[in-house]
């Protein structure tokens, strides 16, 4: 699936998806007990059991996100590569920009959320998987915003013209 | 021998002069990452610059700083297919461009909320869903 065919759907199902997401943690940790307080010893020690649920219910949450993530900076790679082609306006890489930010910021919540409450159930496995993504994700926005702000793009002309090899002197 | 060779600008070479006086180990660290990466495959090194049709986006690592990629530096730089060239437009800190890439950011996010509210109330959603 192109991530043009429907931008702002995806925007919107993200931003659901963030916020059903943090519900969802919140409302797990609530039910649970298992704050950083209390699995660090001040209150009541969790069951295996409880432990195992927990495992179950952050998986549940956390893989989604960090896969959706993955699809996500795949697509966006694609975009920047196959642009020329694509004739993608000015109003869609804002539109993806904001779609990369929001991502960005779901993604450090989640990882947040989890390391904060539950130290022992954030794997490393999931720690490499966001900081690979979360790498992606701001060099993609940096492109990107460079690519949208007008005084980097003159400087970008101005400079090129400064090259005689490139023939670009004469023109305005 | 690269497959391509190198075409550096006046702005580069002043670009790296500036730099060289922060960073020590500048010109060798330029020198591997030229040779052996961005010569042999230009495209492979970067990303496209959008609206720019031709100016591609890399990051140096600085091994001599122990800095990687992420926290290297950023090169502009084109690709001639034909004369095989690269061709070396800029070169700089990620650092001293962030201002510039975070007033995109928050004008990129003013700019799609209008969007996104009417695209919600099409589907006979709540506005205030939006969560950025």
């Amino acid at each position: 699936m192109n991530i043009l065919d429907d931008s702002v759907g995806k925007i919107t199902a993200f931003s659901a998806e963030s916020s059903e997401s943090a519900a969802r943690l919140k409302g797990f940790l609530a039910s649970t007990g298992l704050k950083r307080s209390r699995v660090r010893g001040r209150g009541r020690k969790p069951s295996t059991a409880e432990i195992g649920e927990a495992i179950k219910a952050v998986t549940a949450i956390v893989e989604p996100v960090l896969t959706r993530t993955e699809h996500l900076t795949r697509e966006v790679a694609m975009t920047l590569r196959l642009q020329e082609i694509m004739e993608i306006s000015v109003t869609t890489w804002r539109i993806i920009l904001s779609v990369l930010n929001f991502q960005r910021r779901l993604i450090a919540q989640t990882r947040r959320a989890c390391r904060l409450h539950l130290p022992d159930l954030w794997t490393e496995e999931w720690e490499r998987r966001y900081a690979v993504a979360s790498d992606e994700i701001e060099d993609f926005m940096e492109t990107i915003a460079l690519g949208l702000n007008e005084e980097f793009q003159a400087e970008l002309v101005a400079r090129a013209k400064a090259i005689p090899e490139l023939g670009l002197g004469s023109q305005e | 021998m690269p497959a391509f060779r190198a075409l550096a600008g006046p702005g580069f070479e002043a670009d790296a002069k500036k730099l060289a006086k922060k960073i020590r180990a500048l010109h060798s660290d330029l020198a591997i990452f030229l040779h052996d990466r961005l010569l042999e495959n230009p495209r492979l090194c970067g990303d496209r610059i959008p609206r720019s049709n031709y100016w591609w986006k890399g990051r140096v690592p600085l091994p001599g700083e122990r800095r990687g990629a992420q926290g290297g530096l950023r090169i502009i730089y084109g690709i001639e297919p034909n004369a095989k060239v690269v061709v070396l437009l800029m070169l700089y800190d990620k650092r001293s461009k962030a201002n510039v890439t975070s007033r995109e950011i928050k004008r990129a996010a003013e700019h799609t909320r209008p969007l996104l509210r009417q695209h919600l109330l099409s589907q006979g959603r709540d506005p205030n869903e939006i969560a950025f």
